[in-house]
């Protein structure tokens, strides 16, 4: 199956989706947006990093540095209440997105005005 | 914001850079280790884990580029927040002191109102008079030329003089000639007198005008034959022809006879003038015919635009080049005259750019010493907040943190003293514009604009540096200095700090000293201007205006019937004590002209003083209330050609005949080519002023007869009672002669005076204003400062007191400070005075700027002010009670 690149913004709501469970680092939320879309989307993995920064700095995450699984120092970001609101934004419109291109792929021919 | 700060920024501890590029290295090296470590753990080698790790990544470098970026401006975000946030408090805690002390504050934020608010105001002037460019495109290449005698100013062109330097010069784009000549309008709607212009198609090339509707003049219109072509003004064609489209093409009836209106001026448009620019409802074309006209009829302003790149040092020395030409080829009229070209602004603005630099210049004397007195209050309630500076010092409030809270305080309330400064500006510029004289404005209204507010924010900041920066940085140091050690023993003001505080008020009082002493003068010039009054009981007559309809003539001396009908039938009227009739009023100008008197003989290269002309019918100097001094007024028969009888002023007859009668003296004009006067003299009269109130009487004559080119006449009729009161039946009388006829401006001789002093009373009422403010403004301060000074004195006073001391002897001790204080003062302004006395002179009349007499009567009104403003001080002084004093330490 061939690999899909991502869309611009779409990281965001990956990354959003992905810390509405709980706190994590970088590196577990790569690993975990890798694994849940069965890798096929294509992520380079750094990209991940100016997103999470400029999104904490939009103020939609939180950070801290904590004790990692393999006790390591590590920096954890957690959704804050202004992030929880802008997943949901995104959410909706990016479902108003899928549908409205799926309409328009599964008709055969325009209706004549 | 919250996310960011965290317990780190509660501990106010330093976000940098270099921590945050060190977080993002931190956290991808993480992610680089975790990744390879994984792989390991699958079996790959260590070092082909690494590459594999890099590679998933993505371009390491690249990556942490964008995030040191995005790191970066969160920095500079945080440090402005926090920046703000300092502020914030800072202003926050100003305000409270503020409000805890409202007296103190409201003294403060008045005195600075009151500076930066007439500042901004003299600024606003300033702005839309002289900083604004006269509103013709390239004002800068624009000028004005005049052809006096060698050594003189001034004098306009004539004709034939005009055309020939025309011929011969091409330092110009385009130049032409300007006269203003008022015409009656009739025929659609009431008769009414217009100020029109003569002039050219050049002027209207020169001042770069366009016609809104129509056309303006084509150079074939002008010259030696006159097309009936008329332009006429936006607002005329509003107010006349209700702005009808059609009016273009309309014949309309000037002077009587049919003129074509071929285009409308653009909404605005106003020609230069001396001092100012001038509406005119019409404009016609000017004829300028050599063969009729007079090389030595000087009547033509005229206007030009340089070339692109020629200077008007070139242009001068090409037209007196051509000068010299003349002058030799016409000594008669042109030997000494030489070419003046001045620029259009000087002739536009007058002498108003250097009176409203003086203007500023005193505002920013007021402005200084609100700074002066706001820096004492300042200085004089942060010593008295010594205590608590001591405390927060010793809580760790650094000495910078110190100054910054108190000019924060200064700024505080500076701003708000500004704030109602630019209100006072805004709602006041109307108010401004009645107590300036009229001649400095041009019409506009004052404009408060970003370059107005933009100065207004520079006085305010300036403001809060003289008056904050002294006490803030005095009292932070004093606070980290050892006052809580020395306990109540250290609530003294030092002698540093008394000295400090002492030269505030000397400040103030020196620049008090210097405004007072300049309203003096200026009131001095004003009564030197307005106490000698030469016309008798000038408040009995009635002065009006009309124009008389006849079309200049070839015949120089004609009889006037209709002035002679008019004056017969006022003269019969009752209540009319004696009329007559003028061209030129007294105080009101004047034109001049070149005379020989018996015992000289004609010479090209003497050079004969000017005599003002007159031209007045019989009964005129009494009506007008001029004295005849000998012989008898003019009759009828002086205006008979070959034995024309003159009337001669004081002056002219000392001058000419000195020690002997000027009677029966002959006089003619001094020009030998056109000799269009020869008299006799018949009386004398005393001397009267024609150019304004400041220029003396020179020598003068009063004609019998109006030459052709004069066409307008005041009327001058000396009334039992109230002059006008008998104005009704004056316009009766004169509807009665010629109902189509208007007359025009209509006053008493009173006003004569009373509009020749307007400029210079305003001038005077501003500067009394700003001496009032100033000594206000001492006096107040002197009064804050020395009502500290007892209070940190008390103490002393107290023992004093209980050892016997009488309370006179207290009071006189505050006194004396007090009196020293604005002794020492004034002698500092004296020597200021002496600095900018040589400015002030140029506005003063009939009075030197270094008048002692003045001198000492502003030293008087100083030590009063010093008197008033610590005499409460010393007498809360003198009611000490020593016990309770004591108590309360």
């Amino acid at each position: 199956m061939a690999r899909i690149d991502l869309l611009q913004g779409t990281l965001d709501v990956l990354i959003l989706k992905t810390l509405s469970w709980g706190p994590l680092h970088g590196y577990a939320i790569a690993r975990f947006i890798k694994r849940a879309t069965g890798e096929m989307l294509q992520i380079e993995e750094g990209a991940l990093y100016p997103a999470l920064h400029r999104m904490e700095k939009r103020g939609w995450i939180g950070s801290s540095w904590g004790i990692s699984e393999n006790n390591r120092r590590a920096k954890y970001y957690k959704l804050t209440r202004k992030g929880r609101s802008a997943l949901r934004a995104q959410t909706s419109s990016w479902q108003q997105y899928v549908e409205a291109v799926g309409m328009v792929l599964q008709l055969d021919r325009p209706e004549p005005a | 914001m919250s996310d960011i700060a965290g317990p780190r920024r509660v501990f106010r501890l330093p976000i940098s850079r270099r921590a945050v590029y060190r977080e993002i290295d931190a956290e991808l090296q993480y992610h680089l280790d975790r990744r390879r470590d994984e792989l390991i753990a699958e079996g790959m080698a260590p070092e082909a884990a690494r590459t594999r790790a890099m590679a998933e990544f993505g371009d390491v470098a690249v990556i942490k580029h964008q995030c040191r970026k995005i790191g970066r401006s969160k920095v500079r975000r945080v440090r402005l927040a926090e920046m703000l946030d300092t502020v914030r408090r800072d202003v926050a805690f100003a305000l409270r002191q503020c409000v805890r002390n409202p007296t103190f504050s409201l003294v403060v934020v008045v005195t600075l109102a009151l500076g930066i608010g007439a500042n901004s105001a003299i600024f606003s002037v300033l702005r839309s008079v002289v900083l604004t460019p006269l509103p013709y495109p390239e004002p800068g290449r624009l000028v004005t030329v005049w052809t006096p005698w060698e050594g003189y100013n001034f004098n306009p062109l004539s004709a034939p003089d005009w055309l020939d330097l025309k011929e011969g010069s091409s330092s110009f784009e385009a130049w032409g000639p300007l006269v203003p000549q008022s015409v009656n309008l009739s025929g659609d709607g009431d008769p009414g007198q217009l100020r029109g212009i003569r002039t050219s198609a050049e002027v209207f090339q020169a001042l770069g005008a366009s016609a809104f509707r129509g056309r303006l003049f084509a150079p074939e219109e002008g010259g030696t034959s006159v097309a009936r072509v008329a332009v006429i003004s936006h607002g005329l064609w509003q107010r006349r022809y209700g702005s009808e489209p059609g009016t273009v093409g309309r014949t309309i009836l000037i002077n009587q006879e049919p003129w074509t209106v071929i285009g409308i001026l653009p909404e605005g448009f106003r020609f230069p003038d001396w001092g100012g620019l001038t509406d005119h409802d019409i404009v016609l074309p000017i004829s300028l015919d050599p063969a009729t006209q007079s090389r030595g009829s000087y009547y033509l302003r005229v206007v030009g635009r340089l070339r692109e790149g020629w200077s008007l040092q070139q242009a001068r020395a090409e037209l007196n080049g051509i000068a010299a030409r003349l002058a030799s080829e016409y000594p008669e009229t042109n030997g000494h005259r030489v070419v003046q070209i001045v620029p259009l602004r000087d002739i536009v603005l007058g002498s108003s750019p250097r009176r409203l630099w003086i203007l500023f210049g005193i505002t920013g004397l007021v402005l200084l010493l609100a700074c002066a007195n706001v820096a004492g209050l300042l200085l004089a309630r942060n010593l008295g907040r010594r205590f608590e500076m001591a405390i927060r010092a010793s809580l760790g409030a650094g000495r910078g943190r110190l100054t910054r809270q108190m000019l924060t305080e200064a700024l505080t309330l500076a701003l708000v003293g500004g704030g109602i400064g630019l209100l006072l500006t805004w709602f006041g510029s109307d108010l401004l514009v009645r107590f300036l004289p009229a001649s400095l404005l041009r019409g506009e209204r004052i404009r408060v604009d970003g370059l107005v507010v933009l100065t207004t924010c520079g006085a305010t900041l300036l403001t809060t540096l003289l008056a904050g920066a002294i006490p803030a940085l005095v009292c932070s140091g004093l606070a980290v200095g050892s006052t809580l050690q020395k306990g109540a023993r250290g609530l003294t003001p030092g002698r540093m700090r008394g000295t400090l505080l002492g030269s505030m008020v000397v400040v103030q009082f020196a620049l008090a000293f210097i405004l007072v002493d300049g309203a003096g003068l200026m009131l001095q010039s004003l009564r030197a201007a307005t106490a000698h009054r030469e016309l008798a009981e000038p408040e009995k007559v009635l002065v009006a205006g009309y124009l008389q309809a006849s079309e200049p003539s070839e015949n120089n001396i004609q009889r006037d019937p209709f002035l002679e009908e008019l004056l017969a039938g006022v003269r019969a009227l009752p209540g009319v004590s004696q009329a007559g009739a003028t061209t030129t009023l007294p105080l009101s100008g004047t034109w001049t002209s070149d005379l020989l008197s018996e015992g000289q003989e004609y010479d090209p290269d003497a050079v004969v003083p000017s005599t003002h002309m007159n031209p007045v019918s019989p009964g005129f100097f009494d009506a007008m209330g001029i004295r005849l001094l000998q012989g008898r007024d003019l009759a009828p028969e002086d205006q008979t050609e070959g034995a024309l009888g003159v009337v001669v002023n004081e002056t002219f007859a000392t001058q000419r005949w000195p020690g002997k009668s000027a009677l029966g003296k002959r006089i003619w004009a001094n020009a030998p080519a056109d000799p269009w006067l020869e008299a006799v003299v018949v009386g004398v009269v005393q001397d009267v002023r024609q150019r304004g109130l400041e220029t003396a009487a020179g020598p003068g004559m009063y004609l019998p007869f109006f030459p052709p080119s004069q066409r307008n006449r005041w009327l001058a009729i000396r009334t039992a009672g109230d002059p006008l009161a008998f104005v009704p039946t004056l316009r009766q009388e004169f509807s009665r002669l010629d109902p189509h006829r208007p007359l025009t401006r209509i006053f008493t001789g009173n006003d004569l005076y009373q509009s020749a002093a307007r400029s210079r009373r305003a001038t005077t009422r501003i500067f009394g204003i700003f001496a009032l403010v100033a000594l206000s403004l001492a006096a107040a301060g002197t009064f804050g400062i020395m009502n500290f000074f007892v209070g940190q004195k008390l103490r002393d006073i107290g023992i004093r007191l209980a050892l016997g001391a009488r309370p006179a002897e207290v009071v006189w001790l505050v006194l004396r400070v007090g009196l020293f204080l604005s002794i020492v003062g004034a002698g500092v302004g004296l020597v200021g005075f002496w600095g900018v006395s040589g400015a002030l002179q140029s506005l003063l009349y009939g009075v030197g700027a270094k008048n002692p007499i003045l001198m000492a009567v502003s030293l008087l009104c100083l030590g009063l002010a010093a008197v008033a403003a610590a005499g409460l001080p010393a007498l809360r002084a003198s009611r000490t009670h020593p016990v309770e004093v004591m108590r309360t330490e």
